[in-house]
Formats: structure tokens, sequence, C-alpha cells
């Protein structure tokens, strides 16, 4: 599957974090792990103010993102970022944490059932980067989550983009 | 494209080969060929551990080998395997093992149960196929235990096919003899510094068997609180002892440095010579420590 290039701007993101190595304590995709965790707990802060939080989305949609810090490499630990896109960070509610990420162009994957599963993206990228002249532009990449994406009791049926910053070699 | 299977045994041999190098869980992700997030997931899925919790292990378990196995000090064998410092070392040790270097190396028995052995492949494929048996807390009293003198079996090598093909004849024994509850019971011996597992065959004690005499011995299960993990298949008994001792084990804080495991065998005349034979249920000793 050949990714879709797409430029974006400045994205600015705002909700939970997470670090560490998320699946020390359950690899599937279930809600046992630190990743399905955060999710538990971002959803309840959601749906306990979900007025509040609305007014503060520019949009609808989530992002899960994977941010490797300097140190991941020594012990495969990393950052966790799930969120909503936000126009300014002028009124966040104290539990959030932001973040942004910058213009870039980025190789977008669509995956959908047990493609998800089995992060057939990540594996995609890995070898479209090989064969052709771009590198990873930034040490992050983030799955993007709309109204095509049914919930993680129906994945078989959901569909998300993967997205992965990339740069053309100079 | 290289399955998943591949790719961590490519990733755990390419950890085997650098135990005493400073390698980092990005270099094991790269030899595997997949992102971190990829790694860390297939990892975890396939190996039961994360992997930088592996790699320690796998060092502290050879390190630990060094301490019984050479004469070596204590602070080269802790540089040895990369740990920045004897105390970095002794931290790391004491967590794995609830002692000391000093009073392994005293101590002067090996319970290679305790230690992480490399995983190979066919506990990856019962951790890839399986649906991971979930243990369940049990309280067994310290029941009697009849055992036949030449029923007890001392063994190098508890996965080969010898250890069950020899368990099964005894098993096969008691069943002649009309015993119905068959136990096995499995301790370190520990009057070598060997790999050697004791396995005593025999039936839970019945009244009418309370008159035998030589060559009959009794023995008596350790009272306490055991995980049961059932049913299981008696082909299945070695991949699951290893499940149990290298993945579910290493993860509880288990208070007990001793561990008394039992199987305990229901089996019908018919099908002694068959393999459907059943296991009823393994167990192993489970008291965690207060975190």
């Amino acid at each position: 599957m050949k990714p879709v290039l797409t430029d974006k701007k400045e994205i600015l993101l705002a909700g939970y974090s997470f670090y560490g190595d998320p699946f020390n304590t359950g690899a599937s995709w279930t809600e046992e792990n630190e990743i399905g965790r955060l999710w538990s707990r971002f959803m309840a802060y959601f749906m306990k103010h979900r007025t509040e939080i609305e007014s503060l989305m520019s949009g609808k949609e989530w992002y899960e993102l994977h941010l490797l810090h300097e140190d991941t490499a020594e012990r495969g630990e990393y950052e966790v970022f799930i969120g909503f896109r936000v126009e300014s960070c002028d009124t966040l509610p104290l539990p959030f944490v932001l973040k942004r990420l910058p213009a870039t162009r980025y190789a977008v994957y669509t995956v959908k059932g047990d493609e998800i599963m089995s992060d057939k993206a990540e594996t995609m990228h890995r070898e479209w980067l090989q064969e052709h002249d771009f590198e990873t532009a930034h040490p992050y990449s983030f799955q993007f989550y709309d109204e095509r994406f049914k919930g993680m009791d129906k994945i078989r049926e959901s569909v998300l983009d993967v997205y992965f910053p990339i740069l053309e070699k100079s | 494209m290289m399955s998943d299977r591949k790719r961590i045994l490519r990733a755990l041999a390419y950890i085997e080969e650098n135990l005493t190098e400073r390698i980092r869980v990005g270099d094991i992700a790269d030899e595997a060929c997949v992102s971190m997030f990829h790694f860390s997931r297939m990892f975890n899925r396939l190996v039961g551990h994360s992997p930088y919790d592996y790699l320690m292990r796998r060092r502290l378990s050879e390190a630990a080998k060094a301490l019984q196995q050479t004469d070596s000090k204590i602070i080269e064998i802790a540089y040895d395997y990369c740990f920045a410092s004897p105390e970095t070392f002794s931290r790391a040790f004491k967590r794995m093992f609830h002692c000391q270097p000093q009073e392994y190396r005293k101590a002067g028995v090996l319970d290679s149960r305790l230690l992480l052995h490399p995983v190979n492949e066919e506990l990856i494929e019962f951790m890839e196929s399986a649906d991971l048996p979930a243990p369940r807390k049990i309280h067994m009293d310290s029941e009697p235990v009849l055992f036949h003198a030449g029923m007890v079996h001392v063994c190098h090598d508890p996965k080969s096919e010898n250890w069950l093909h020899d368990v099964r004849q005894r098993i096969a024994w008691y069943a002649s003899q009309k015993h119905e509850k068959i136990v096995i019971m499995l301790s370190l011996d520990d009057t070598g510094k060997d790999t050697s597992l004791v396995s005593v065959v025999g039936s839970l004690e019945c009244e009418t068997n309370n008159s035998q005499r030589f060559p009959y011995g009794r023995t008596w299960i350790s009272e306490g609180q055991y995980a049961e993990f059932a049913p299981i298949r008696f082909k299945d008994i070695p991949v699951v002892r290893d499940y149990v001792l290298q993945v579910w084990n290493q993860r509880v804080n288990q208070r007990h440095r001793n561990l008394t495991e039992l199987l305990l065998v229901r089996l019908y005349e018919s099908q002694l010579d068959k393999k459907e034979t059943t296991v009823i249920s393994y167990m192993i000793s489970w008291s965690e420590m207060e975190q």
C-alpha cells in the first residue's frame, strides 16, 4: 500500500499523556494495557466535563500520538499522548497537557480491521522509507480517529489513518 | 515480509549474543527491523516481558550462574553484565532473587526455576496461539502422599520427552494399583549444585493405604496458597511449566524462594496408553511479597 503524502500546518493538541512501556501489562489491543487505561481515564474526564471540553475542541476527531524521547532507545520507553485539536491553550483544564506538532509533510496510511491490530502501517512505512528518498522528519507518529473508527469492540469494522512525519533526503 | 515470530527470534538471538555488551532496546528493535511501538507490543505479547525487563533478567540470570560457577569477584560480574555499579547490580539482583549476590553465592544452591532462561520458539508458539491460562488462587491442606520408593525420579531436563515418558509410566503403575488421585510433586534437588528436579509420583493417601510398608513411603503436600492452572493436557506440561516459571512467576512478586510444584492427575484406565490422558491441574506455591 502506498501512503498518501500530505502537508500539514502546525497542529495544537490537548490531552493526557503516559511515559513508559505501555504494553508491559498487556500487549494486545485491549483496554488492559497502558494505552487502554490512558483512553479510559481521558474519556472518563471527557464524559464528566463534556460541554466544557467540546467548547475547546476544534473538530470532533481524536489523536493518539507516539513520541520517542532522547532516552527511548535505552529502555524502550516512550510517550503516548491522546487528545484533540485546539485553537489555543489559554483555557485548558489543569489535567491536560499540550502538544504542538510542527508544520511538516506526512506519509499517511489508512488501515482497517485486522490491519489496525497488526500494526501494519508501521511495517509498511518502514518498508516505504527504505525504498524512497525520504527520512523521518520528527520522532513521532500519530493515529487519527474520526467517525470511521467504531470503537474497540468493533475494531474489525473500523478504519483509521496513521501519520508519519517525513522529510526528503538532502 | 518477515513474520512477528521470526522478528522476535532474531531479537532474542541478538540479546543472547550481546548480554555482556552495552546494547539498548532501540538496537534490539533495529535488529528486528520494526519501529519501537510495534516492537514493544510484539515483544510483550510473544515473550511475556517488556524488552528491557527481559534484557535485565537475562543479564541477572547469567550473572547469578557466574556467581555460582566462577570465582570472579562480584564487582567484576556486575561490570561484565553491564551494571553501572555493584550497588545497582545488588539492587536489581535482590529484586529478582530476593537476596543479595553475596548471600546467593554463599548459599551454594542454584534453583534454576528462578532464573530466566532464553525464551525458545516453543514458548513463543504457545504465547502466540494459546489463550494463556489464568491462575486461580487456592489453599492446599497438608495432605499425605503415599509413594512407592521406585517412583522417585531425579531429572536433569524436565523439558525432555524422556521426563514426560517416565512420569507417564509411573502414573500408569499407580493406576494399575487402583489408585485414583495421583499427584506428582516437583522440587529442587538441593543436595547438589546442579539443576536437577526431583519428581515424586504418588497417590493422595486413603485410609486403606495406611498399613502400607516398605517399599512405600509417605510425604506431605506443603500447606499453603497455590496458583492453580487448569485444565492442562498431559503433553503440554513442559510448555505450561515453562510459561508459568518463565513468564507468570517472574511477574508476580513471590515471597517463596523454595517453590513447590504439584501436578494433580485424573486418568481413566482406558486412556493409559493414549495421549489424551488428562492432567487436571498444575499448581505452584503462590505467596506474594508486600509491594
